[in-house]
């Protein structure tokens, strides 16, 4: 099954290495959609299927928190496995973020391999060696 | 408050830096550093238990280089502009989450605000040498300067 994929980051550097990082890991891709914030995400999310999402946090217009909160009342993207990408090493804000409702949790900077074993264990995909 | 030692802040350093942007990361005696003819400065602001600021002052052609590694592309396709300083930006928010981290512990949560980019002069450059958290460092052969300054957050 190929998956359609999310990525929301304000740097566009950044959006490129996601997903120059996730092709690497050789999961199965259909489209790979990019957002600079999560009112972009939204607006995208209105109209495309997405399986994974891979957020920032600190955005402008809208930040990550508030993406995921309003995801999470919705009953169409509330399913969606969202993975937290960020520089922020906090317990405080891991906790808050778990207490949202994300599905894990990536620090920057991150190797293929976590970003491989976070996409099979969320999804159960078959990547190969 | 700020109990980064240099040999930390190196070692900081090369964990993030290195894998992020494929470049070599040596640290240098900062004073022994040589001005580059076209630095540009990235500053940012964090507050919380603490409040302060991360400052790298770094040659132009560096955020080129580090656009390039980022993207897995050549260099000469890389055009000085947004992109290469976009770059150049995330290196240090990714750089400042750890060095806050590492001071405050993984409990507390930070505020950090978006990084600021723009040309500098070769005062600046010269007026972070005497500063008692400056610390310097090459990437590949680019000299790189880093200074750091923690304080208590207004009441």
């Amino acid at each position: 099954m190929a998956l359609n994929v999310l990525i929301v980051d304000d740097s566009g550097i950044i959006r490129a290495m996601i997903e120059k990082t996730l092709r690497m890991t050789q999961t199965p891709l259909g489209e790979v959609f990019q957002a600079a914030n999560g009112a972009e995400a939204l607006k995208l999310l209105g109209g495309q299927w997405v399986d994974l999402i891979f957020c920032d946090l600190h955005m402008p217009e809208m930040t990550g928190d508030e993406l995921i909160r309003r995801m999470k009342a919705d009953p169409l993207l509330k399913s969606i496995p969202v993975v937290v990408v960020s520089s922020d090493g906090s317990q405080e804000r891991l906790e808050e973020l778990k207490a949202l409702g994300i599905r894990n949790y990536l620090r920057k900077p991150f190797a293929p391999e976590e970003m491989s074993a976070i996409t099979q264990e969320i999804l159960g995909v078959a990547t190969h060696e | 408050m700020n109990n980064l030692t240099s040999e930390r802040m190196h070692e900081i350093v090369q964990q993030v830096i290195e894998p992020l942007s494929f470049m070599f990361v040596e640290p240098v005696e900062h004073t022994l550093l040589l001005s580059p003819d076209d630095p540009i400065e990235v500053r940012m602001v964090f507050s919380g238990d603490f409040c302060g600021e991360l400052a790298l002052l770094a040659p132009s052609a560096l955020a080129r280089e580090l656009c390039a590694n980022m993207l897995g592309a050549d260099v000469c396709d890389i055009i000085a502009g947004d992109r290469a300083l976009d770059a150049l930006k995330e290196l240090v928010n990714v750089l400042c989450g750890h060095i806050v981290t590492e001071i405050a512990g993984e409990g507390p949560a930070f505020n950090l605000q978006p990084p600021d980019c723009g040309p500098a002069n070769l005062e600046q450059w010269d007026s972070v040498l005497p500063c008692r958290q400056a610390y310097g460092f090459t990437f590949d052969e680019y000299p790189v300067l880093i200074a750091l300054s923690v304080a208590e957050p207004a009441k």
